[in-house]
């Protein structure tokens, strides 16, 4: 109940923070170069695809999420919230819960303008225009469980320290090894968006696993940092 | 347990790293207003903190009606206006105010409700639906305050509530904390300024360096007060004259010149030379422009304390 409590406030917050709408505008950026490549025969989810799930969303949401979170520790206006008859836990949980509503609108848009652009330049598939969205909204939960940690865990410097960690999964680690994009959520992502996840010229020999696992992967995503991050705020001085 | 003791503090130890916030903190407040005091850095806040679970002691145990804390229970008879300046800024005073109603488990009509009346309580009516971001210190003060008391708590936590206040809204926050005292709430109001303490409450906590100096009335500390030398500075256009005219009163223990314009002397009887320096002034046609004592302050408190080998008052 009082995560809920967590969770409209945040959004309320949200929606009057003009950030939120700036760095939501990169939403439009994988749908513009699926569009730009669709035109020219190249097809518009092959490069838009790769860039909404592993740059975009990423990037978003680390911003739109953990910055707000890591700044309402390190001003210590949390303590509003965790001197109330509710334990910690419940205010992370509204955090996540407030800027997922967020996150995955932007997401879902750039997904829904991606299959759009998709349409208009390709094929009209029905079906990635039900996917992407879908997929994305998962993506989106994912990011957030684990943005919500690091503004937790990592007050001083969230946004640095969620683009690092998300570089690392979703570049530099499937780079150096082609296996380790199974730790990749928007490997999972794409299994489940049908989107491609590497760039065009790239070739991939990693068999996709179920879907059902897919799901589970990023679901782990979304929990299991915002798991550790509450048995850690539940007992750590706040200043 | 002692009906009367709402706060307890036993043997309460907190270090930041090497750093100590608190040292063995031993101590009982009650139903009515206690001022707690200290200089910057004595620990005040720290032991604020812990009373709300904001840190955790190192050593030692805190309870609140008995109750240890921090726990829930004990939040729900917890008010606490931390000294932090930032709010959610993108809301107005009545949402941030109503979210947080709510946190306490009011629902939806009765937080709206009880946020409206706490902001009207706090002289914040006209101003409920303006953004916090565009409020001045004092409203913000009164915000803090709003939030703290929303949910009726028997204990209202109130760290340095006068700072950046002018004279007006220091004198409103006076009177508000005097009616939660009036009202029979256990409440704990921290300064670093004795007179600003002195016009709500005679209770007082003095912290250290982290250690409990004195708690109890804050004549006694006063009267320590008057049993050393009590420094008086007096600018004037004849300093001379009127230090020949002082050095009659057998109180007068030491004199001094700054400057030519100003006469600065030590008395063990401030009362009476306080009542003798217009009467000598008149006599002698000084005209005397300032009088202040620089001793009258907080860290003469301090000093007094840390130095006097018969120890605090109790």
């Amino acid at each position: 109940m009082s995560a809920l409590t967590v969770a409209r406030t945040v959004l309320l917050r949200a929606s009057r923070r003009p950030s939120t709408y700036v760095i939501s505008a990169l939403a439009f950026v994988p749908a513009f170069f699926g569009a730009i490549l669709g035109s020219q025969g190249h097809g518009a989810l092959a490069g838009g695809g790769p860039l909404a799930l592993r740059l975009v969303a990423p990037l978003m949401v680390a911003a739109m999420v953990a910055g707000p979170v890591g700044e309402s520790f390190e001003n210590r206006t949390v303590v509003y919230w965790f001197t109330r008859p509710f334990p910690r836990w419940q205010v992370l949980a509204g955090e996540a819960l407030g800027h997922f509503a967020v996150a995955s609108l932007a997401l879902v848009l750039s997904g829904a303008l991606l299959a759009v652009a998709n349409a208009l330049t390709g094929t009209a598939d029905l079906a990635s225009l039900a996917r992407i969205p879908v997929g994305l909204v998962l993506e989106a939960a994912a990011l957030v469980g684990f943005s919500v940690a690091i503004g937790a865990l990592v007050p001083k410097h969230p946004v640095l320290a969620a683009l690092v960690v998300l570089m690392l999964s979703e570049g530099a680690l499937p780079i150096v090894w082609e296996k380790l994009s199974y730790l990749s959520l928007a490997y999972h992502t794409s299994v489940l968006t049908g989107l491609p996840f590497s760039f065009p010229g790239v070739a991939s020999d990693v068999s996709a696993p179920p879907m059902a696992v897919s799901a589970a992967v990023l679901l782990v995503w979304a929990v299991a940092p915002l798991a550790v991050a509450s048995a850690v705020v539940h007992d750590r001085d706040l200043g | 347990m002692n009906p009367e003791v709402v706060i307890e503090f036993n043997a309460v130890s907190k270090w930041y790293g090497v750093v100590l916030g608190l040292r063995e903190v031993s101590l009982r407040i009650g139903r009515g207003i206690t001022g707690l005091l200290g200089p910057n850095g004595a620990g005040k806040s720290t032991l604020l903190k812990v009373l709300t679970g904001e840190v955790s002691p190192s050593r030692g145990e805190v309870k609140v009606f008995g109750q240890r804390v921090p726990s829930l229970d004990a939040f729900k008879r917890i008010g606490y206006a931390p000294e932090i300046e930032v709010f959610f800024e993108e809301l107005t005073a009545r949402e941030f105010v109503t979210a947080l109603a709510q946190a306490s488990g009011m629902d939806g009509a009765t937080a709206r409700r009880r946020a409206e009346e706490t902001l009207h309580e706090v002289g914040l009516e006209k101003a409920l639906d303006r953004r916090v971001s565009t409020y001045s210190k004092g409203m913000r003060q009164r915000t803090k305050l709003a939030q703290a008391l929303l949910h009726d708590p028997d204990v209202v936590l109130l760290d340095e509530p006068m700072t950046g206040l002018d004279p007006l809204a220091r004198a409103h926050m006076g009177e508000l904390i005097q009616k939660l005292g009036a009202r029979g709430k256990a409440v704990v109001v921290s300064s670093h300024i004795l007179d600003e303490v002195e016009t709500m409450t005679s209770q007082i906590v003095v912290l250290y360096k982290g250690q409990l100096l004195a708690q109890g009335d804050v004549h006694a500390i006063r009267a320590m007060i008057d049993r050393h030398p009590h420094r008086v500075a007096l600018t004037c256009d004849a300093p001379r004259a009127l230090a020949s005219a002082l050095v009659a009163l057998p109180s007068i223990a030491a004199l001094r010149f700054p400057s030519d314009t100003t006469l600065e002397f030590e008395t063990r009887d401030p009362d009476a030379c306080y009542g003798a320096i217009p009467k000598l002034a008149l006599a002698h046609n000084v005209k005397i422009t300032a009088l202040s004592s620089p001793d009258d302050n907080l860290a003469a408190v301090f000093r007094y304390l840390t130095t006097d080998p018969r120890g605090g008052v109790s």
